[in-house]
């Protein structure tokens, strides 16, 4: 049974086309990646799903029903996690979880126990009565979990959960988010770290210029870039590097440098190893190390899209 | 309903919750007292102060400066043209009674002129002084109308008058004046908290779109209207509660009688809140962020609340000012509350309430047509 349905789904400001068409649905107990660069279109489709923009034209449907139609059943049924951290720092976590909770019709003991059971599942609940004003990211990003949880949303829109915090609690809300998967909800994921999408998400959309360009499991994603190649090429010094003169090289599509590390991206069917590494040698840069890479997504997405994700 | 009344609790916990908001809504109105006292005050003494300048000299207008002197609790000081103004501006005197040349003949011939009361103080006081003298020249002038056409001197009939047993008795003025000075200057500055604490009420909905929480309640079953709604009613309360926490202290605290029935003043003044409201809210539609609005309300606040009366009565400013004044809703309560003082029935000035009420009406419309036209997510849908 499918979750969500979303057909043609169009939003316009003014003449600019932020969304166009999009079409994509999402089965029940799937964690699905929306993958794009900024600007790409998927916070407003996002937005559009969780009924804080109007559709200019499309069709979103939840749990099989029109949310145009249905907007307060959609909203009882979806839980968003915004990017951005919309706590009170002046109420307590309770009271903050406690609050949001109550607008989804919840009150007395039933309100209480769901708030404490949120709280716990984010590993805050020792923290009940502290303000969040003395917690850290990581603790700031877990409440702002647990206040669209506790009322057991069918549908849970995360946006960016993860930026800026620790490893840790960054760990520790990805093994959150497997736990909600597993208790049946259904998630919407985006995320600019493309290690956090291939681990948790069991399908991903990538979205380009307002368009769906791909859709599937990511081993269906892979698939798609079996003509090319990823070469890692660690070098003792980078600042000599001209990037741009590595992609006059045939057969190289993209070029990125990452810490010492050149990440070439090249046609499979090009043997074009021996003119990198003569390159490198009349540049007088010594290398490391090399090695050639499986596509993985961050290599899907930058030749479906032609750019990296954090572009 | 029940979102509504949620989200009123929870606005409540949020300001209750801080310490600083506490001591604004609270404080405030207690800060408003106080500067009334501070700045119009000499309070023990209860003593109105009248400068007498007597160019005339005439033997009416002595005998009407001692008149004033023999009320209780006025105090008379002589003065002479040049150092009048100065007296005034300085507030060593609250008004001025200057008998011209030829009064004492006016009052001989029956037609009383060349006299003027000047004050800066307002209708709260001249009033008063007023009535008293109007009284002692009534009587006087009875004479000239008795004598006229018969050959009897005036001044025969005006000294047996003196003489007579039911000469003048003066009754105290004392406090009412200040009275009603004291209440028109509180509800001056209680207006200018009030505006700001709305202000500062009506931008929570600003701050809370500044730091996304706003964001996060549209995309519950809540609606941006319950929302707002929620933001004026709480607004709402906080005003009438200051209100009537003024009046409370003004009346019970510092003593000062509003010679007319409480209930109608906090009629009058909870009508205003619902202003208040209003306006805030048309500022924070206006308005992109919390310090734009903060920025607006300074600039708009201040200047009317001068112009209408709140720091200094209305009657000190050119007509064409005072004209400005009409669209500006502060003028009509303070208005309001100055005729309540002066006797006017309450029901009598059902003009000023519907004033009042379409000040608050034009302000909410205003805002609710703004907030619909804004499409933006960070705004309002």
């Amino acid at each position: 049974m499918n979750v969500l349905e979303i057909k043609q789904l169009t939003k316009k400001f003014n003449h600019f086309i932020a969304v166009d068409g999009v079409s994509f649905s999402i089965a029940e107990g799937e964690i699905f990646g929306l993958l794009g660069a900024n600007g790409a279109g998927k916070s407003t489709a996002i937005y559009m799903i969780a009924g804080l923009l109007k559709i200019t034209k499309g069709e979103i449907k939840l749990l099989g029903k029109d949310i145009k139609k249905n907007s307060k059943f959609a909203k009882m049924n979806i839980g968003f996690v915004p990017q951005d951290i919309a706590i009170y720092e002046d109420l307590t976590a309770f009271e903050n979880v406690k609050f949001f909770a109550g607008l989804y019709g919840l009150r007395g003991e039933e309100l209480n126990q769901k708030v404490t059971e949120a709280l716990a599942f984010v590993g805050l609940g020792d923290k009940e009565k502290s303000y969040p004003k003395r917690f850290s990211g990581g603790m700031k990003r877990r409440l702002n979990i647990a206040c669209a949880i506790a009322h057991k949303p069918k549908l849970i829109i995360m946006d960016e959960p993860t930026v800026g915090i620790d490893p840790q609690s960054r760990k520790h809300i990805l093994e959150s988010v497997k736990k909600l998967n597993e208790t049946g909800c259904t998630i919407i994921y985006t995320s600019h770290y493309m290690e956090e999408v291939e681990a948790i998400c069991t399908k991903i959309a990538i979205i380009d210029h307002g368009k769906v360009i791909a859709e599937g499991t990511k081993e269906q994603l892979k698939t798609l870039i079996t003509d090319t190649k990823d070469i890692w090429i660690e070098v003792k010094n980078s600042d000599d590097i001209d990037l741009e003169e590595l992609k006059n090289i045939k057969g190289i599509r993209a070029v990125q440098l990452v810490n010492h590390t050149i990440q070439i991206h090249s046609d499979a069917e090009v043997n074009n190893l021996n003119d990198i590494i003569l390159h490198f040698m009349k540049m007088n840069i010594e290398i490391r190390s090399l090695k050639e890479n499986a596509p993985n997504l961050e290599s899907v997405f930058l030749t479906l899209t032609g750019r990296n994700l954090r572009d | 309903m029940r979102n509504i009344i949620w989200l009123m609790q929870n606005a409540l916990r949020v300001i209750f919750k801080n310490k600083k908001n506490v001591l604004i809504y609270i404080f405030g109105p207690v800060i408003s007292v106080m500067i009334a006292v501070a700045a119009y005050g000499d309070w023990t003494g209860s003593e109105l102060r009248i400068g007498v300048v007597n160019e005339d000299g005439g033997y009416i207008a002595n005998d009407t400066v001692s008149f004033f002197s023999t009320i209780k609790n006025v105090k008379v000081e002589k003065l002479d043209q040049t150092e009048m103004k100065d007296k005034i501006i300085s507030g060593s005197v609250d008004t001025v009674v200057v008998f011209e040349n030829g009064f004492t003949e006016s009052i001989e011939a029956g037609n009383p002129k060349n006299i003027q009361l000047i004050s800066i103080k307002g209708a709260e006081v001249t009033a008063f002084i007023e009535s008293y003298l109007y009284q002692y020249l009534g009587n006087i002038l009875m004479i000239s109308e008795q004598i006229e056409g018969k050959d009897i001197g005036f001044r025969k009939i005006y000294d047996q008058y003196k003489q007579s047993s039911f000469g003048v008795h003066a009754h105290s003025v004392e406090d009412t004046s200040k009275h009603s000075m004291m209440t028109v200057r509180t509800m001056g500055f209680l207006i200018i908290i009030m505006f700001l604490s709305a202000g500062t009420l009506s931008s929570m909905i600003l701050k809370e779109k500044e730091n996304r929480t706003y964001f996060r309640l549209i995309a519950t079953p809540i609606t941006s209207k319950q929302y707002v709604t929620s933001n004026t009613l709480v607004n709402t309360l906080f005003m009438i509660f200051q209100v009537i926490l003024t009046i409370v202290l003004m009346t019970q605290l510092f003593k000062i009688e509003l010679r007319f029935p409480i209930y109608e003043m906090i009629i009058v003044m909870s009508l205003f809140a619902v202003v208040t409201v209003g306006g805030s809210l048309c500022i924070v539609a206006f308005s992109k962020t919390s310090s734009a609005a903060s920025a607006i309300q300074n600039v708009i606040i201040t200047p009317t609340c001068m112009l209408s009366g709140c720091f200094f009565p209305i009657e000190i400013m050119p007509e064409s000012v005072q004209r400005l004044a009409n669209f500006f809703p502060q003028k009509w309560v303070l208005e309001t509350v100055s005729s309540l003082q002066q006797g006017a029935a309450f029901t009598s000035l059902y003009m000023n309430y519907l004033i009042l009420a379409a000040f608050a009406l034009t302000f909410f419309l205003i805002a609710v047509y703004k907030f619909s036209r804004r499409t933006d997510i960070t705004i309002f849908k």
